[in-house]
């Protein structure tokens, strides 16, 4: 959609006055009467109205701190134009939240519960639009098959590189972890509900806004499909562990304002578990080493890293593994 | 440190509010409970309000249907950037009007009462047919009975008050020596509201309509030839003769000329738009035969809550009772012309 085309349709729609413009990748940024404004182009309707709806039950739920889609003069979310839709967003600028205290740990566990009790919520009426989303990518069945894991070990022998030979000594290690996972998740898997998240969850996503609280500030791009189950939870989860000095009792004061907010049951936690386990990021080295031979030195570098980093991501699941242990012998001790 | 979830300050929620509506303020200014905003979006009221968020989820429901019943006489609400019709922050609740110039000398005028009466009506027959909640619930006869009767014993005690007092105010020997006869109307109206409940109230079902529940002249805006009603936190799916009732006793001023023609001009103007029935012209009476007003301004009295010489309270009182032998006429006619209880 050409900028001129987009800020007639936005001068005709909405009831702020555009002062400056600058294109972005998804639109354009506009300087306006009404502050700073975030326009981005979608395309397809069903990620679009996953992203209005989650976004609109946060705050019927009392979060109204998250930047929802500002609507047209006759109350739309959006505007329709040819086959696309144009959206309005806020532009927040906020300051960073510490994540110091074990405190803050628990309040942010309280978010982000918060946030997945939405998601528990909306995922429901999306279930028949997404069904083919969730057949395809399944997190752990689609990018980590068997056959495509055969193939990476038989082409990580071919290459014989200082690379293939660091990757070739942590190889059972890796499928070990895998094959554990994946038995956690068939153990429950069939219990699984249906849940769309969002694909990434970063600590910066939550910030103060000029108004003095706490805000959650999500510019997904509009071709981002959503993510499924509590993949980016686990993730979120460790990325926190390790870049905010994350202690097992932080963790335990997250979990547990977290589950004020939403329960998980039985199978979602199995899940939750079978995500911190899977090594990922090692297989997503290998995936682009295998795509180009020529990053072996970038992919060596992040693999020690990872190694480094794995000492402490085991501490994670380690403590959800016995903590989901615990839960089970309270349970059946009467 | 910065705790996460810590309770915003006032300030904060000020600023989450007008990011809400996305104000920028260019002019700020207090009108009592309500706050100016002049901003390039236009100028609006800003209220906090007293009604908590599942009634004012009611009250939006009512404006959409007075909307969808070509209503205008009331300000509607308007929608947040994000569409919502109020702002429910740290537990009370925010909302946006238009702001109106209100034009303060039309509420001077004699005939301010109809005009607002027959607006009361239009009101009223338009929500005959409306089934859904309102956010405050009606007051049956029977618990106005009961207040009734609660307010005389308060009264009553008042009286032993100031009879053992060695020297009773101006104020007080008014009322004392008044007494016998308030006490005989209210007994009139308790014993004829029973008559009435018992008579007519289990027959058939009473018509309710939405109440606006709070008319007096600063819930009421003028602009250009036009009124609107604000400030709805009191409606109520009640009977129109409460609504009625309300206005009356609020609106019958002791110095003004009010006699029982103007009475009958006032119902006439409501009637205008909304014909009462028979029984309801009867409850009207009975609820104003009460003398609510001597006894309220009785409890503002020893309650301290008047601010006027002793002299001048003593005037105004006698001015009230003889409000209510006009009352009296008024209703005894209101009773001969429609359904009588013996």
């Amino acid at each position: 959609m050409k900028i001129a085309d987009m800020l007639h349709v936005i001068a005709k729609e909405y009831y702020f006055h555009i002062r400056e413009t600058a294109v972005t990748d998804h639109g354009c940024l506009l300087e306006t009467d009404c502050g700073t404004k975030i326009v981005s182009v979608w395309r397809d309707e069903a990620r679009l109205r996953w992203a209005f709806a989650w976004r609109e039950q946060l705050a019927e739920k009392g979060f109204r701190q998250v930047n929802r889609f500002i609507r047209t003069r006759k109350q739309a979310p959006y505007v329709p134009v040819g086959h696309q839709f144009l959206v309005v967003q806020d532009k927040v600028s906020g300051t960073s939240v510490g994540l110091r205290s074990a405190d803050q740990w628990a309040d942010l566990g309280e978010l982000t519960g918060m946030l997945f009790a939405v998601f528990q919520d909306v995922s429901l009426s999306f279930q028949h639009t997404f069904s083919d989303h969730l057949s395809s990518r399944h997190p752990l069945d689609q990018t980590l098959t068997e056959k495509k894991r055969q193939a990476w070990k038989q082409e990580l022998v071919k290459r014989d590189t200082i690379f293939s030979s660091l990757v070739g000594a942590h190889w059972a290690s890796l499928e070990h972890r895998l094959t554990r996972a994946r038995m956690l998740q068939a153990t429950f898997g069939h219990a699984l509900p249906f849940m769309l998240t969002l694909p990434h969850l970063e600590l910066a996503q939550w910030q103060i806004w000029h108004t003095g609280c706490v805000g959650l500030s999500v510019t997904e791009p509009p071709s981002d499909t959503p993510g499924i189950g509590y993949a980016s939870l686990a993730r979120f989860l460790q990325d926190l562990f390790v870049q905010e000095n994350g202690t097992i009792e932080k963790l335990n004061r997250f979990y547990a304002a977290f589950e004020r907010q939403v329960r998980l049951s039985i199978a979602e936690e199995y899940e939750l578990l079978a995500q911190l386990i899977v090594p990922r990021a090692f297989f997503d080295v290998i995936d682009t080493y295998m795509e180009n031979a020529e990053t072996e030195d970038e992919c060596f570098e992040q693999w020690v890293r990872l190694c480094a980093r794995q000492e402490k991501l085991d501490q994670i699941h380690l403590w959800f593994a016995e903590r989901l242990d615990r839960k089970k012998e309270e349970s059946v001790s009467v | 440190m910065i705790a996460l979830q810590a309770s915003p300050t006032k300030q904060q929620i000020e600023q989450m509010v007008y990011q809400e509506y996305d104000f920028y303020p260019t002019h700020i200014e207090q009108h009592g409970k309500v706050r100016k905003i002049e901003c390039t979006r236009g100028i609006y009221a800003l209220k906090q309000t007293a009604v908590n968020a599942s009634q004012m989820t009611l009250l939006n429901c009512l404006f959409r249907y007075l909307r969808q019943q070509h209503y205008t006489s009331f300000l509607a609400l308007e929608p947040s950037k994000y569409g919502d019709p109020f702002i429910d922050l740290e537990g009370s609740c925010y909302y946006v009007n238009r702001w109106v110039d209100d034009r303060t000398e039309e509420k001077y005028r004699e005939d301010w009462p109809q005009r607002v009466l027959r607006q009361l009506g239009h009101l009223h027959r338009l929500t005959l047919a409306y089934e859904e909640p309102a956010p405050v619930s009606p007051l049956t006869p029977e618990i106005i009975g009961r207040r009734w009767k609660n307010r005389l014993e308060k009264m009553q005690a008042y009286r032993q008050l100031a009879l053992g007092k060695p020297f009773m105010s101006p104020f007080e020997i008014a009322y004392v020596s008044h007494f016998e006869y308030l006490k005989e109307l209210a007994r009139q109206a308790m014993r004829y509201l029973q008559a009435w409940e018992e008579k007519l109230n289990k027959k058939q079902e009473q018509r309710a309509v939405i109440c606006h529940g709070n008319v007096h002249r600063q819930h009421v805006l003028h602009e250009d030839d036009r009124l609107y009603f604000i400030h709805f936190d009191h409606a109520v799916l009640d009977s129109p003769v409460r609504e009625l009732a309300l206005f009356y006793r609020r609106h019958i001023e002791p110095t003004a000329h009010w006699d029982v023609e103007t009475g009958f001009k006032w119902l006439e103007d409501y009637e205008e738009q909304f014909v009462l029935h028979g029984e309801e012209k009867l409850l009207l009476g009975i609820y104003l035969l009460f003398p609510e007003r001597v006894f309220k301004d009785v409890e503002k009295y020893y309650e301290a809550k008047h601010h006027v010489h002793p002299f001048a309270l003593a005037r105004q009182f006698e001015q009230q009772i003889e409000l209510t032998r006009i009352i009296r006429r008024f209703v005894r006619e209101i009773i001969q012309t429609d359904l009588k209880i013996t």
